[in-house]
């Protein structure tokens, strides 16, 4: 385990996206996206999740506890946006009040992977330019 | 006699109420425009906010970029809710509906009006639309026909800034002025679209017994292209930029947001208009709701407006009346029903409020073979325009369907859902996630049919009990489809089942009895959802008895007051209704200057 | 002194490596300014290289209409820093975020001429100067009919192409319009036409739009010129709110080598500069013979931009600086 936590986010977030780490520091949203996750689910369990091996994501998605934090880090990459935790998780872990669902910000909206996974670009942000839906698609 | 404060005062600042202040103004006429709703927008980094509060919005929702304040209140589509038959009224919203079935369509209250969440859809009306009732014996004629139409409709394509093609609009008897060339080239045809017309152009779909040859059409579009150098005889056409930043939205970004808010203001809003009517004596008072129409003793003419000012958070002004020589209200089809209604004018013919028309939006979906890069581009840059007219409109409803670059967005809450379903339902993550999404979204394809309405005077706005903010009485709705309507969904429903066939795509279209805008026929559903068209509650026509407004949308009852706007239109036909509203203001404004006489010296 | 058709060919190569050579510091600046803040200093940056483009588009027209053979790609486009094309190299000109440093550069670049300064056709103080003498050249040796060789399909043509509030392409076929042409360039940039740097003229006079050096000026000193304002006077408008710390804090003179070889960040600034080379690819195709294609560069320039905002996002170790567009010519 080597790194800040930022760092180790980044590495397990990467993993978990299937992006590059540099694509996600290039978003400019680790940072922001840590520091949700670390409010919405505690300290604690987020220091747990980024404990674990990020080269094994399968044993992470299947741990009762960490698996539902890794799949909602997966969807703020992806859509920039907090869906709140599983009922049964915040029974057993405690429920944060930064635990509510939402869009976590215009720029993490503007970040979402899901746009450059379909190989087109966030509405309403980083146009293409003219006549670029004209032309055949990279995805 | 007392000298009036102006020539004219105007309630609305939308496309109508801009148009006619901007005209009027050019005209050297005093004018006064009353805005219900805020200024947002009027300078580049209210606008840029919007944009942002958009961005941030957890549904993106055509009103979701805009404020929204108690006093000036507009209905949202996240109010529609299913009805019970025989239930109580839903009043969730800012709309008392008791249905049968529920109004979906929203607007919005605000500078520019509801043309700054619009798609910028501009297609003419065709002939056949402005003789509904000598052609097919329903729906009835309209006073005009498209002849008499057609100069302004030309006007309007030069106000709202219109890409598009002659060659390509020449269809189901269109016609246009020799030499004429729409102001920009047409739009760029996404790639989806010329997938399309390779698939498609000229294979019959096979309809009410006929089989009628498909055209995959470019759709003239207010948004701002490659200006064409052969418009105005030669002399070309400008863009018009943004309000507060004319530099930026001189072309189209594909910023794929159009609805509800182009980044760029590369589409047209009313804050264009609104713009240009201020280099003229127009006065603007946004958060100024029109409270009354005040009439003469004799009822004959309209003395004032009264209308309230609000300062959201502070208790609302007391009601000031303005006086004018001319009154022009350009609400919209539900403003202007409920103002007069609330003012007891303009009713001799007991039509207002009633005929309440909508576009009821009946969306197919269903998954390529093949990528066509969904998501990128206008949300429409073409349309199936085939099946808007044509002799089964004595028995079905006439329909356009707008072919959608957005992949299943409203239909299937796409891509968000995707993604949803991606990792929470199917376990997915890293690049088996990134690849499962990259193999479906861009080929998501969906169809938007438009379904025809016609007048019904039990589809109707009356005045609800309950109150606004400030203490109005709010739109209490009316609302059914009828058997003519619900033929022409299924009408639709089968030309989609056909079109997804010839493109080899497997349907995926779903409708349930949970939605709220289910409907049956035969044993069928259907699903609809609201255009955001609002037509048909102030029809124009040519007898006082029946209408109530003449052919220049001016009141049968009230000698200077005019009613512009959609709700000016005895039938919705298949055209979306800007371009024509537009139009049809500027002939009102033609009409106000003759009325006004000479400019005063 | 410019004395022969080729000479004058020459020069307005020059002219086209110049203007390019103002593009890329001027987009690091706009494109470290961020999403959501500093938009009104971004929108005066954005229109200075909109017009910058159409200075580059005017001056190709101009070259092609002189039968020359316009040349954008990696043997003319310069590696930061570096001094502008043939000037005097009183100054550098560096790739760097939005600071005071690099809009005093700007300042530097748009200089306008001093009262009475001599044409330069070479080692100029200001550009203003180098396309004094360059127009001196065209009214003088373009007055011979024979040397407009150029085909005109090789001419961006106005209305193909926006430039934002910049104005529009001239298609250029002969002196006159060769000289419209080179006014529009220099009257946006530098401003030279009566708008002498004399101290106590009238800034913004009848024009409509700043010259880029006073664009500049307001982004430095954080205020507007109004009327009636003049060099001695400064601005006296409304404030600019300038949000330093919102700027990605991009290392200066970004180098595809700051990255070890195999590095992730390697191969995102290798990226980068592979849009880059498809956009100068596309530019040069646009002015020798396909001027449509330059809708095709815009796009570049946007997912350029993309890219480039990426890497100024990506840290580079302790000290806060992050990585940026390296704007490496092309091999």
């Amino acid at each position: 385990m080597t790194g800040t936590p930022l760092e180790r986010f980044v590495a397990l977030s990467a993993a978990l996206t299937g992006f590059r780490a540099v694509e996600l520091w290039g978003t400019g949203q680790a940072e922001p996206h840590l520091r949700l996750v670390l409010s919405a689910c505690g300290e604690e369990h987020v220091a747990e999740l980024l404990a674990a091996d990020p080269e094994d994501t399968g044993a992470i998605l299947a741990d009762p506890g960490l698996g539902p934090i890794a799949r909602n880090v997966i969807v703020l990459w992806y859509l920039g946006q907090w869906d709140q935790m599983p009922r049964h998780w915040r029974d057993r872990h405690g429920a944060s009040p930064a635990d509510s669902a939402g869009v976590a910000s215009a720029a993490a909206f503007r970040a979402g992977l899901v746009w450059r996974a379909i190989g087109a670009h966030p509405t309403g942000a980083n146009p293409p330019g003219f006549g670029s839906w004209a032309t055949p698609p990279a995805v | 006699m007392t000298v009036a404060d102006y020539d004219v005062v105007v309630m609305g600042a939308g496309p109508a109420g801009a148009l006619v202040a901007a005209e009027l103004g050019a005209a050297g006429r005093s004018v006064l425009v009353l805005e219900a709703g805020p200024a947002a927008g009027r300078t580049w980094a209210d606008y840029q906010a919007n944009v942002d509060h958009y961005l941030a919005a957890a549904v993106k929702v055509p009103n979701s970029p805009y404020a929204t304040s108690g006093d000036a209140p507009y209905p949202s589509v996240l109010d529609v809710v299913p009805l019970t038959p025989g239930g109580p009224p839903s009043d969730g919203g800012y709309f008392v509906q008791e249905g049968p079935l529920p109004f979906a369509s929203d607007y919005l209250r605000s500078a520019g009006g509801t043309t700054m969440h619009w798609l910028g859809t501009c297609l003419r009306m065709l002939p056949a639309d402005f003789e509904m009732g000598a052609r097919y014996g329903v729906g009835g004629d309209w006073p005009l026909g498209y002849d008499e139409l057609e100069p302004y409709y030309e006007r309007a394509e030069r106000e709202l800034g219109v890409a598009a093609e002659v060659a390509d609009q020449e269809y189901l008897g269109l016609r246009f002025r020799d030499g004429y060339v729409y102001p920009m080239h047409r739009i760029p045809p996404s790639y989806g679209d010329r997938r399309f017309a390779e698939l498609l152009d000229g294979v019959p779909v096979h309809l009410d017994g006929a089989d009628v040859p498909i055209v995959v059409s470019n759709t003239p579009q207010a948004r701002n292209g490659v200006p064409n150098p052969a418009y105005d005889g030669g002399r070309g056409f400008e863009p018009v930029g943004a309000v507060g930043n004319p530099h930026s939205g001189l072309r189209c970004e594909g910023n794929s947001s159009c609805i509800p808010i182009c980044p760029a203001q590369a589409k047209y809003n009313a804050l264009k208009t609104l713009h240009r009517a201020q280099r003229g004596p127009v006065e603007v008072r946004t958060q100024a709701v029109v409270s009354r129409v005040v009439l003469s003793p004799d009822r004959r003419s309209v003395r004032a407006l009264e209308y309230i000012p609000y300062d959201d958070g502070s208790p609302p002004g007391a009601p000031e009346r303005v006086t004018a020589e001319l009154f022009v209200l350009a609400g919209n089809a539900i403003e202007n029903a409920k103002l007069l209604l609330m003012s007891g004018a303009a009713n001799g013919s007991d039509q207002v409020g009633r005929n309440l028309m909508d576009h009821p939006f009946m969306m197919c979906w269903a998954l390529m073979p093949e990528s066509i890069g969904a998501f990128r581009g206008p949300s429409s840059t073409a349309g199936l325009e085939m099946l808007r007219d044509g002799p089964f409109r004595r028995r079905r409803a006439a329909f356009r369907a707008e072919i959608a670059n957005w992949g299943w967005d409203f239909a299937a809450f796409a891509p968000y859902a995707d993604v949803e379903e991606g990792v929470h339902a199917r376990g997915l993550s890293g690049e088996a996630l990134r690849s499962w999404l990259a193999r479906r979204i861009p080929r998501q394809i969906r169809l938007g049919f438009l379904l025809e309405q016609l007048p019904l005077r039990s589809n109707r706005v009356t005045l609800d009990r309950r109150t606004d903010g400030l203490g109005l009485p709010r739109p209490h709705i009316a609302y059914d489809l009828d058997t003519y309507t619900r033929r022409g969904m299924a009408a639709a429903r089968e030309c989609a089942t056909q079109v997804f066939s010839l493109l080899g795509a497997s349907d995926a279209t779903a409708y349930g009895p949970t939605d709220a805008g289910y409907v049956t026929l035969d044993g069928n559903g259907y699903t609809y959802h609201g255009s955001g068209h609002l037509v048909g509650t102030h029809r124009m026509g040519d007898d006082p008895a029946t209408s109530v407004v003449d052919d220049r949308q001016r009141s049968w009852d009230h000698e200077n007051l005019y009613v512009v706007g959609a709700g000016s239109s005895p039938t919705i036909a298949t055209s979306n209704p800007t371009l024509t509203l537009t139009a049809l203001a500027l002939r009102a404004a033609d009409g106000m200057l003759a009325d006004l006489g000479e400019e005063r010296p | 002194m410019i004395d022969t058709p080729k000479a004058l060919r020459e020069h307005l190569q020059t002219a086209i490596e110049i203007e390019w050579s103002t593009i890329p510091p001027y987009l690091c600046a706009l494109w470290s300014l961020g999403d959501e803040h500093n938009r009104e200093a971004a929108a005066c940056i954005r229109d200075v290289v909109m017009e910058e483009m159409l200075h580059l588009t005017l001056a190709a027209n101009v070259l092609n209409a002189l039968g020359g053979d316009p040349r954008i790609d990696g043997s003319t486009v310069p590696r930061y820093p570096a001094s502008l094309p043939h000037s005097d190299r009183s100054f550098t000109v560096s790739l760097q975020r939005f600071c005071p440093e690099a809009l005093e550069t700007f300042r530097c670049i748009e200089r306008p001429a001093l009262i009475g300064a001599p044409p330069q056709d070479d080692h100029y103080a200001t550009i203003a100067q180098f396309y004094e003498a360059v127009m001196e050249a065209v009214d003088r040796i373009g007055a011979d009919p024979g040397v407009w060789t150029g085909h005109e399909s090789r001419q961006v043509a106005p209305n193909t192409q926006y430039y934002g509030g910049g104005g529009d392409a001239v298609v250029v076929r002969g002196r006159e319009s060769a000289l419209e042409a080179l006014t529009l360039i220099v009257d946006e940039g530098e401003g030279f036409d009566g708008s002498v740097f004399d101290g106590d003229h009238e800034i913004l006079g009848e024009a409509e739009e700043l010259a880029h050096y006073f664009r500049f000026d307001e982004l430095a000193r954080g205020r507007r010129y109004v009327r009636g304002d003049t060099p001695s006077s400064g601005p006296s408008g409304p404030p600019i709110m300038v949000d330093y710390d919102a700027v990605l804090p991009m290392r200066p003179d970004p180098r595809v080598d700051d990255h070890p070889r195999g590095s992730e960040l390697r191969a995102m600034a290798e990226e980068c500069d592979a849009t880059y080379a498809r956009l100068l690819a596309g530019l040069q195709a646009a002015f020798t013979g396909a001027p449509g294609g330059l809708e095709a560069s815009v796009r570049d320039m946007w997912a350029l931009e993309y890219q480039a905002v990426a890497l100024m996002h990506v840290p580079l170790g302790d000290d806060g600086e992050t990585a940026g567009p390296p704007f490496t010519p092309p091999a």
